[in-house]
């Protein structure tokens, strides 16, 4: 019965054609806005904070917020607003690269390993196994922690735990289209292994990929700033909003802004791409899986 | 079934043998030789050649690679973890004290975790399309954004800076327990939440449910005896993951709270540079973890019929 519900649907989704499918989930567009916004800020973040984020000024240290400075100053008198606005950069950049990274990754291995099965797929998933027999934000953690803090080694660290998602997904689909007709249609007319994969594998994965990859994004955010938040990510004076948090900690008795305000900021863009996440395999992926959000 | 537990026991002790070799390598990611590494952790940045050369030798260093695994798997065999390259102390005794917190603050999320989570899964299944469901799916997808770390910190200054009513930090009694947990819990809630809705629409669905509706049953009967019964089944398979979930954020619970847990110690020695410390909990973790994932599988081939008669 599902089985045909979920095809009826999909019906429906063609007919309607996808934007107006996604304009009517209303989480969905929500969520794609907040991207949009958040975009849109990182981008010109130059030209929307006030001040100078790395600016110290001692006269102005711990300041209620004001006129000038929307968000008050912290310990060091640097505008909270501009240090916030410019995070944006950072949050998103890492969250964008790990994802482009750990889903060309895993991709392409979850492909080649469902389309030639036999020993290539048995030892490509028993290292999905291994990679994912720890908890992957602890794998990514001493990762970051041996190679030493920094943007780079954040990136390298959570794209090196995060591909083995994409490649179990993959492989999965992979490995029931060898057997369609079109795939043996194209085998018949003498198409190479990497041609039919490309052209014929490859285009059938692409929306599970995307409600993965968007949910993924949120994922890869929260482990960012995580690191950073335990001081094995980006380091200050670099304005990330988990180094934000930790830098705000000692004045938390008496200046809580400091670190509600970077919290409220790694939610905000978290939630985002879950809601769009959430809505997008509601319309691409019906049937897709519920354990996709989990970050461990 | 026989086959079947078999055949996982195999695959399980494969992925032990990749979880050694992946901790091994921790170490060799570090940039710089692992002797330089060790020599830096024990006598400081001021080093001679000699020192160095003397960390090579007595360390097994200028053996290659292959013969450092098997030798150091050799040790992980017979339960030798080595010491702590900054304080000397026995690795596995460091360790096996540190358990106990990070067991006890574990499973108290998990009663949390799951105290929130089956009712709020259960009302959202079966209010799927009013507003009730909808506010408890979109509760649950605000959950799963909030980081822990800062919730953790709120909790702090709300219970413990500003109404004084629990330790902010440290290891003791039950009023230590209540914010590292509830902060580990709820975040957990949030999935549970949605993995119990999930699987609880999927049995409703089913022709049996159907079938006890036509007989007349009344609703209440139908979600307890029948429906929740199967529900439950995907939930202790997440069981798991679950536990991956409590450790992975463990570490970060246990730091903001000062709770002298595992994961506390393995940032902590991240922190030293302490690598054989940092590889002990590395495959104490690893180990846990896979043990546990066993101990699901097996279990859930005892519960569901389909696989106990295969």
């Amino acid at each position: 019965m599902n089985k045909f519900s979920s095809e009826y649907r999909n019906k429906v989704i063609n007919k309607l054609h996808l934007p107006e499918a996604f304009l009517q989930n209303r989480t969905a567009v929500i969520g794609g806005m907040l991207i949009v916004l958040l975009s849109f800020i990182a981008v010109f973040a130059p030209y929307i904070s006030l001040h100078d984020p790395l600016e110290q000024n001692m006269g102005n240290r711990l300041c209620s917020p004001s006129f000038e400075y929307p968000f008050g100053t912290d310990n060091l008198g640097r505008c909270v607003f501009s240090r916030i606005v410019l995070g944006t950069r950072y949050s998103l950049g890492i969250g964008i690269m790990v994802v482009s990274i750990s889903s060309f990754i895993g991709t392409t291995l979850g492909i080649i390993s469902g389309y030639s099965r036999g020993m290539i797929d048995e030892s490509i998933m028993r290292f999905v196994d291994i990679v994912l027999a720890f908890p992957s934000i602890i794998l990514a953690l001493v990762i970051a922690g041996v190679l030493g803090p920094s943007l780079l080694n954040v990136v390298i660290a959570l794209a090196l735990t995060h591909w083995p998602a994409y490649t179990r997904l993959v492989r999965g689909i992979s490995f029931s289209l060898r057997e369609k007709e079109f795939v043996e249609a194209a085998k018949a007319l003498r198409a190479s292994d990497i041609y039919i994969m490309r052209r014929h594998i490859f285009p059938n994965c692409i929306h599970p990929i995307i409600v993965l990859a968007t949910l993924d994004i949120a994922n890869a955010i929260i482990f960012a700033t995580a690191l950073s938040f335990l001081g094995l990510g980006i380091q200050p004076p670099t304005p990330e909003w988990g180094s934000m948090l930790k830098a705000g900690i000692p004045f938390m008795r008496t200046f809580p802004f400091l670190t509600v305000l970077p919290g409220i900021a790694i939610m905000t863009i978290v939630l985002s791409f879950n809601f769009l996440g959430d809505g997008l395999r509601d319309m691409l992926d019906p049937k897709g899986n519920e354990l996709m959000l989990v970050n461990e | 079934m026989l086959k079947y537990i078999s055949k996982r026991i195999f695959l399980v002790l494969f992925v032990l043998l990749g979880v050694t070799i992946i901790t091994f390598c921790t170490m060799h990611f570090a940039p710089g030789d692992p002797e330089e590494v060790i020599a830096i952790a024990r006598y400081g940045e001021d080093l001679t050649q000699e020192q160095i050369e003397w960390v090579k030798v007595t360390e097994g260093f200028d053996a290659p690679i292959y013969a450092q695994y098997l030798k150091w798997l050799n040790h992980v065999l017979h339960l030798d973890l080595g010491q702590s390259l900054v304080t000397s102390e026995n690795v596995l005794k460091e360790i096996t004290t540190r358990f106990p917190a990070t067991m006890i603050l574990a499973f108290s999320s998990l009663i949390i975790s799951l105290t929130i989570a089956i009712p709020a899964g259960i009302i959202s299944a079966i209010k799927k399309n009013t507003i009730i469901g909808q506010f408890f799916m979109t509760g649950s997808l605000i959950g799963v954004s909030i980081p822990n770390f800062w919730l953790g910190l709120l909790l702090i200054w709300l219970f413990a800076l500003t109404l004084h009513l629990l330790p902010s930090y440290g290891y003791g009694g039950l009023s230590h327990l209540i914010l590292p947990a509830l902060t580990l819990g709820t975040s957990m809630a949030a999935i549970t939440t949605r993995l119990t809705r999930s699987s609880m629409l999927d049995v409703l669905s089913q022709e049996y449910i159907v079938a006890a509706k036509a007989k007349g049953l009344d609703n209440r009967t139908i979600i307890l005896k029948h429906a929740l019964k199967n529900a439950m089944l995907p939930i202790i398979t997440f069981a798991g993951m679950q536990l991956g979930f409590l450790l992975g954020g463990s570490v970060i619970v246990e730091t903001i709270f000062a709770w002298p847990g595992i994961g506390k110690l393995l940032v902590d020695s991240i922190y030293a540079r302490d690598f054989s410390m940092v590889q002990g909990c590395v495959l104490v973790i690893g180990v846990t973890f896979a043990l546990t994932n066993l101990a699901v599988d097996i279990t859930y081939a005892f519960l569901d019929p389909r696989i106990r008669y295969e």
